[in-house]
């Protein structure tokens, strides 16, 4: 796939599409810094091309966490992606991982951003968006957001967030 | 050209979106916990994170990290540890797969999952020059300077130094040296001729008893007891 891909971009250098996708492969490498290197080279390419994708944003956030770094060009790409893409599903869901992840070492602004994306998250599919909160050991943030629901809890809100969700 | 593209795209997702089977999570870390895998550069280990076989797992001092793998395999290494997930394949449907876990230095408590409970012989742990088959088993390794300490809390080990294999039952441990012959002992006897670094790497292991304990928690079910179980009713899970 990933020779393929090569061959579309060279033949194509101005298509952000082909370098956001080989971009993508290659960030996939962690095992090898070189080309996990030139894969975060390639989307900070494409999002020049293209810089109103919010899923370029979140897969370049992506790659530089895989890579280590969640410094100010990571928190950027999550802040990016929110605003572009504050109602997209796998948005709001990457956004929420990365961020509750990260959460102890990210900038104000950024930490507002993320808590906005975890209440959009919340609000779309708040089992899936809890249980990711879980995992990243941040109930707290996401509990928060169920606080005034006016509609039927789910068996798993009332679970993981006993006090704020609702009977 | 753009469909191709699309499906390419969502393709890619996959790599990022941590859906293979063959994998394990962070489920408790403290301090300085780092990945790295083959020559790619090190990354800071969060909850909730991510591991692969051929990823090199490390603690710095005051640190720990406890993994749970698909298969509900826990292991939890104390400070200054470097664990390296050799191989680790889990085939969920068809319940079969292999883990070899290599202890490089530092002290690490591993508890079996799925694989380990339908096919022992499919796990595997190393620690410095020795190797520990197991048969259903909770054991504590330590390696340090070549020395290898075991201890084994549940089920059964065979375990294979310097070329001789010997058979360790819950309760007792060896304490490896690679100049003297080894023996099983009772655990409370190796643990009275450790030195104090290893001690104190076994202490903190010991501390780690509540999350690992929490990791190990709701494993995956075989199927035969999938079979047989009732559905847990709404909101009646075990974990604490």
């Amino acid at each position: 796939m990933h020779d393929v891909l090569a061959s579309a971009a060279r033949l194509d250098p101005r298509n952000p599409a082909v370098q956001e996708v080989l971009g993508a492969l290659e960030a996939s490498r962690v095992d090898r810094r070189d080309i996990l290197e030139d894969g975060i080279g390639r989307l900070r390419a494409s999002l020049r091309m293209r810089p109103a994708s919010p899923y370029g944003w979140t897969t370049l956030a992506r790659a530089k966490y895989a890579a280590g770094d969640i410094g100010p060009e990571f928190q950027a790409a999550l802040v990016n992606a929110s605003l572009l893409g504050p109602n997209e599903p796998q948005v709001q869901a990457t956004v929420a991982d990365l961020g509750l992840a990260a959460w102890d070492d990210l900038a104000p602004q950024a930490r507002r951003t993320i808590d906005f994306m975890v209440g959009q998250a919340v609000r779309r599919d708040a089992a899936q968006t809890l249980r990711l909160a879980e995992r990243r050991g941040r109930l707290d943030l996401a509990c928060r957001h169920l606080a005034g629901a006016s509609r039927p809890s789910h068996p798993t809100e009332k679970q993981l967030c006993p006090t704020e969700a609702t009977s | 050209m753009n469909k191709t593209l699309s499906v390419l795209l969502a393709l890619t997702a996959l790599f990022f979106a941590d859906l293979a089977f063959c994998r394990a999570v962070v489920t408790s870390a403290s301090g300085t916990v780092q990945a790295q895998a083959g020559t790619g550069p090190s990354r800071a280990l969060r909850l909730g994170d991510v591991v692969n076989q051929g990823d090199t797992i490390s603690t710095g001092g005051g640190s720990s990290v406890v993994l749970r793998f698909d298969d509900g395999q826990v292991a939890a290494l104390t400070a200054n540890s470097r664990m390296q997930i050799s191989a680790y394949q889990y085939n969920e449907p068809a319940q079969s797969g292999n883990v070899l876990l290599s202890l490089l230095t530092g002290g690490m408590r591993a508890i079996t999952g799925l694989i380990g409970r339908r096919n022992p012989s499919q796990v595997g742990y190393r620690a410095s020059t020795a190797t520990i088959g197991i048969r259903g088993t909770d054991v504590t390794l330590v390696t340090l300077q070549g020395n290898v300490v075991v201890t084994v809390k549940s089920g059964e080990i065979s375990f294979t130094f310097n070329g001789v294999t010997i058979i360790i039952p819950a309760g007792k441990g060896v304490n490896a040296k690679t100049d003297q012959a080894f023996q099983a002992q009772a655990a409370e006897e190796i643990l009275s001729q450790l030195s104090p670094e290893i001690v104190e790497l076994i202490g903190g292991l010991e501390g780690l008893a509540s999350a690992i304990d929490a990791a190990a928690g709701p494993a995956p079910r075989d199927r035969d007891e999938r079979r047989i179980l009732p559905a847990a009713p709404p909101g009646g899970g075990s974990r604490s």
